[in-house]
């Protein structure tokens, strides 16, 4: 997002799969490129004592056994017995002898 | 409605004023039946909500025939759950069997949730009432409940600033005394910020202490379901019945099992001054807020004081940095949960017939508000391929440190505390032109989303012009007793639970 | 547009500017990325949906979960960690400690959340196997042990466990004429195993060879049944020495995956030869023509935003994990070989047979358990059993191997088997007689002791009637008594006529006596 012109943000939408308007481009990039030279400020950040494992990032750990077992009963929510069990058969928005009605590829 | 002729006219009009729990209590004793106290509830509502905008959807006649089950085990002697008739109210990101969930954004403003959270199942199987789905800011992304699909929800102190986002429905709804309890959630502020502005008692559990499943994800390593009330015990017992361990969500807490429950405790005044809490006050943040916060802040911090508590001044290092990598890690994330929106499989009535592929998504998906947008942009943005090191990864960095930083500081403090808000409620539409400006608002409350902490924000006064300030009190994770034992003592010295908006 | 540069745009290459060295025979490298699900499990990756997926109307083996509904969450399954250890274990890879799952974001309409939940080690080592290694042999050797064991090896870089996709339909046949497709999400969140190995193979024979190999490592293994449509799905790379690497997808069979690749070696050299540069593309394999065809090249195709699944936890396996898991693994194909040669003295011609195949190696076993004789029930196998059904399959000539084993299995019992080499081996039956008595039993189902019996009850043992038997043989035939003063076998050619006519029934120790007698006489 360093670029005056506006090709970073058109790239940015095509991956994102969003339209935004050409009288809007110049403004959302705008306020896109503040937020980013607003992120930018992370490179000052020096990680002294923090261990600099580029893994050790926050997130927690589940030991393998409390996985789920391989069962297509399921009970997910424990003494609640809701959750997936209780759901109603879903009714899509488009469909046709019971396949979703995707646009074309 | 023969069944009024037991209850005077006045206890009738003044039953919206009590607690859930105070309520509860009249319904089990046969006082007034839970059927004419949920005919009331839908009576204020539509009477007072018309001003402040905070419902989405009703649940009005699930919710009347519940009732008069309710009724029905009562006099039957069946056995009754905790929450037994109380209403309550669930932001509309947060999945109810039946009930359309809309997250506020014209992309999912058909889409009827065919299962329900597991929040929303404990609450039911209390015997709480889902009385409706309340307005917020799409997708939970503001500050400010004004990003809805539905409109802004006005504050009930004055109803034209903001209510405080992105649960502001929640908050008002609760304000307003429409309702006594709702669920919000909070990625970086969501819950405390709006019961900050709007005077009521919101808290953001400890990470994993409340099941996500249902909550339609915004960042999903940040944010919580959490209870919003008037009065401490209603947040207690509700807190009661939704955390603990759930076998459907992954990321739910192991630290306890399930015979092993968390149970809150409302504890006297003395048992709290008994516990010789020390707390910790964040110096440097609370002097970057505006006077009039601050000021009311220190009046609180003036009174643990007088009550004896062990007061300290410290500091947090890293809050500066911390802000940047909240909105890395919530961008990036929510980028990723948004793409599923397609409205191929489900969202609103629209006909893929005779598009191509890649340009259906683009067109239906620029139905989502320019806040949206901007977020989806950025997230995409910094997960980009040779960014990742730079901005996600940093973010992580960054949050390790904050995580280090609060367990240094819980050796030395069991509480912490500081404003919920750098700032008073704002006008609606006075705010939004800079993004910068509203993000900078959530320089308080994210701090404890990056480091998974639980954080409750109470009320703390109002300003001159007679708009609610919060304050904002954190502990260490799974220690949610400590939060309620501070707020405890302030609702005993303050009565704050007795400040109710004029409407 | 000239004619050779429409020509290089099709084939998907650009005009080379330096020389080619043109040796490149020596110099191909093929990676595969082989897709198995693990269809032996109950459920899919993430949910209680079923994991076969098959035969189910559309969408009716979904969820909230598998549909990617707002507010759903993935559960990972746990026999899914485990199947995909025992793949990594079988192929000797490594298993970290822990294992994470990352996000891999595409947008496409049979994804449902518009992405894959999957396993990415450019961060971190996340995936569950890696650095593996795993020899696989040329048939052409496969009498010479010595020769074998030095075989040809490659080198797996990961395995990782992913979901699947849905499906995408059409109703016509050209995707171009359709204003829409059909989406069937059944298929969707099934456990995936995806093995990605180094650039190691240097033609397609020795990817059959390997593919062959790994797949029937996985039924042994009990995890994934290739045998199921759209059960194993390999993706391929070819590079020549001097361009770049291509990759080819949308190859639906085994077959085909030689078939591409052999097109492609051609492709490139080709274009080697006219010093046209290959350039890295993806390309598709159009299985009505039998050529690689370039893929749409999307330029967000490398874009895919992997991050960590926030939603699951990192998994911790332990230090312990490959050891539990390797102790209740299922025997291999490689072990099962070894005790075979060793234990059951078999050759190794014979072992490699009934273990390349485990619905043979597994009857062999069944059999063994009624009747304890390895080398006559590997026998019947491998010489009787075998040889008849390859017989039926030169006649019925199919693509499907999987044909093959039902008509084996479904034919005979190891009771069948074991009865045979039972009445070989005790009651001294005449080989002929009992290779007899086997194809009756296989045509009939009847068991061979039962039909043994028949041939006891109606046994001729009249000489009278033997000596008729005997002039009608030398009638027919009159040169055999002048041939029997210098030929000894012609008595016992005599006896197989008689058994012929006789249905085996004639007493084979009274006819032999009695031919001597009537050539002698003669």
């Amino acid at each position: 997002m360093s670029t005056n012109n506006n090709n970073d943000i058109k790239k940015l939408c095509t991956l994102s799969r969003l339209e935004i308007d050409e009288s809007e481009i110049q403004k959302t990039s705008d306020k896109i490129k503040e937020i980013i030279s607003f992120f930018n400020k992370l490179d000052e950040f020096e990680s002294n004592g923090v261990q600099e494992i580029p893994y050790n990032y926050m997130k927690t750990e589940k030991k393998v056994d409390e996985l789920r077992d391989d069962l297509t009963t399921l009970n997910l929510n424990d003494a609640d017995g809701g959750g997936v069990e209780k759901a109603t058969p879903f009714s899509f928005l488009n469909s046709k002898n019971g396949y979703v009605i995707g646009p074309r590829i | 409605m023969g069944m009024l002729l037991a209850l005077g006219y006045d206890k009738m009009t003044n039953l919206h004023k009590l607690a859930g729990y105070q309520v509860s209590q009249k319904i089990k004793n046969q006082e007034i039946f839970a059927e004419e106290y949920i005919s009331l509830v839908f009576e204020r509502i539509s009477n007072v909500d018309s001003k402040i905008n905070s419902f989405i959807s009703k649940n009005h006649e699930s919710a009347l025939l519940k009732a008069k089950q309710i009724d029905k085990k009562i006099r039957n002697n069946e056995k009754l759950g905790s929450l037994l008739g109380i209403p309550i109210g669930i932001k509309d990101n947060i999945s109810v069997l039946g009930l359309k969930t809309t997250c506020a954004s014209k992309m999912l403003q058909e889409y009827v949730s065919p299962y329900n959270a597991t929040v929303v199942d404990r609450l039911e199987k209390q015997d709480a009432l889902i009385i409706g789905k309340l307005n917020m800011d799409e997708f939970g992304m503001g500050t400010s409940s004004e990003f809805s699909h539905y409109g802004a929800v006005h504050n009930p102190w004055n109803q034209d600033y903001v209510a405080g986002g992105s649960s502001g429905g929640s908050a008002a709804a609760v304000s307003s005394l429409q309702i006594p309890i709702s669920l919000g959630s909070d990625t970086g502020g969501s819950i405390r910020c709006p019961s900050s502005f709007c005077s009521v008692i919101g808290i953001k559990p400890t990470y994993g202490l409340v099941s996500r499943y249902g909550l339609v994800s915004y960042s999903n390593s940040l944010e919580q379901i959490g209870p919003m009330a008037r009065t401490i015990i209603d947040i207690a017992m509700t807190l009661n019945t939704i955390c603990g361990k759930d076998s459907s969500d992954s990321t739910s807490t192991t630290a306890a099992t399930l015979d092993q429950q968390f149970e809150y405790k409302i504890n006297t005044v003395d048992g709290v001054l008994g516990k010789n809490y020390k707390v910790g006050i964040i110096d440097n943040l609370i002097l970057s807020s505006e006077s009039q916060v601050m000021e009311t802040v220190f009046k609180k911090i003036d009174l643990l004081k007088k009550h004896g508590f062990d007061v300290q001044k410290t500091k947090i290092n890293y809050s500066d940095f911390a802000l940047a990598a909240y909105y890395v890690i919530a961008t990036a994330e929510a980028s990723s949960n948004l793409s599923r929106f397609d409205n191929i499989r489900y969202g609103f009535s629209h006909n893929p017939q005779g598009y191509e592929w890649n340009s259906y998504s683009s067109h239906v998906r620029s139905n989502f508000g320019d806040e949206v947008k901007r977020r989806i942009l950025v997230g995409s943005f910094v997960l980009s391929a040779g960014y990742y090191g730079k901005y996600y990864l940093k973010a992580q960095k960054v949050r390790n440190a904050i995580k280090n930083e609060f367990n240094k500081l819980f050796k030395l403090f069991d509480v912490l505390i500081l404003p919920t808000m750098p700032i008073l409620p704002f006008k609606i539409g006075e705010k939004g032109a800079k993004p910068l400006d509203l993000f900078n608002l959530d320089i308080y409350t994210i701090l404890a989303n990056l480091a998974g902490i639980p954080a409750m924000s109470i009320p703390a006064g109002f300003s001159k012009k007679g708009l609610p300030i919060g304050l904002q009190i954190l502990s260490n994770e799974f220690n949610e007793q400590i939060l309620i034992d501070i707020a405890t003592f302030f609702e005993n010295k303050d009565k704050f639970n007795e400040w109710i908006p004029n409407i | 547009m000239t004619r050779t540069e429409s020509k290089t745009q099709q084939l998907g290459i650009s005009l080379k500017n330096d020389d080619d060295d043109g040796n490149v025979d020596e110099n191909i490298k093929i990676g595969l990325e082989i897709h198995s699900q693990l269809t032996r499990l109950d459920t899919k990756l993430f949910c209680g949906c079923f994991s076969n997926y098959r035969d189910i109307k559309p969408n009716e083996n979904t969820c909230p979960i598998c549909l990617g509904l707002p507010g759903s969450l993935p559960l990972l399954n746990k026999k899914a960690v485990e199947y995909a250890s025992m793949m990594c274990i079988s192929l000797n890879c490594n298993i970290p400690e822990k294992i994470t799952f990352y996000r891999k974001n595409y947008f496409y309409p049979d994804l449902p959340k518009n992405f894959q939940i999957t396993q990415y080690n450019s961060y971190e080592l996340s995936s569950i196997g890696y650095d593996g290694l795993i020899s696989y042999f040329n048939d052409k050797v496969e009498s010479d042990r010595e020769e074998k064991t030095k075989g040809k090896t490659v080198r797996i870089k990961r395995i990782q466990l992913e979901e699947d996709p849905g499906k995408i339909i059409y109703e016509e046949n050209n995707s171009k004429i359709n204003n829409y497709c059909l989406i069937d999400y059944n298929r969707a969140g099934v456990a995936l195993v995806e093995i990605v190995t180094e650039p190691d193979f240097r033609n397609a024979n020795d990817v059959r060879l390997f593919l062959n190999k790994i797949t029937n490592i996985f039924e042994y293994l009990g995890v994934s049944d290739p045998n199921l449509e759209g059960a194993v799905r390999c993706d391929v790379n070819v590079s020549v020495k001097g361009g770049k690497k291509v990759e080819i997808k949308n190859i639906s069979s085994f077959k085909d995956v030689e078939k591409s690749i052999i097109y492609e070696i051609t492709r490139q050299k080709t274009l080697s030869m006219h010093q046209i540069s290959v350039k890295s593309e993806t390309r598709h394999w159009d299985e009505k023509r039998k050529i690689t065809i370039p893929a749409r090249t999307k330029e967000e195709e490398d874009e895919y935003k992997y991050f960590p699944e926030p939603d699951i936890p990192r998994i911790v396996l332990g230090s312990g994990y490959r050891e539990k898991i390797k102790n209740n693994m299922p025997e291999l194909p490689i072990e099962r070989l070894k005790r075979y040669v060793d234990i059951h003295k078999l050759s190794n011609h014979v072992s490699d047979i009934l273990i390349n195949n485990k619905k043979v190696s597994d009857f062999y076993e069944e059999s063994l358990k009624i009747y304890n004789s390895p080398k006559e029930i590997s026998n019947w196998i491998v010489n009787e059993l075998l040889s008849k059904t390859n017989d039926l399959e030169k006649n019925e000539p199919t693509d499907n191997k999987s044909n093959k084993q039902r008509g084996f299995i479904s034919h005979v019992t190891p009771q069948q088997i074991a009865d045979i080499a039972k009445l070989v081996e005790e009651k001294s039956i005449n080989r002929n007689i009992a290779k007899d008595i086997f194809g009756k039993s296989i045509k009939t189902g009847e068991s061979p002791l039962k039909l043994i019996e028949n041939v006891e009850i109606r046994k001729i043992r009249d000489s009278e009637t033997i000596r008729k038997y005997i002039g009608e043989v030398l009638s027919d035939e009159k040169h055999l008594i002048e041939q029997s003063s210098t030929n000894p076998n012609v008595a016992n050619f005599i006896l197989g006529k008689i058994m012929k006519k006789t249905g085996g029934r004639a007493d084979p120790q009274l006819t032999l006596k009695l031919i001597r007698e009537s050539i002698e006489r003669k």
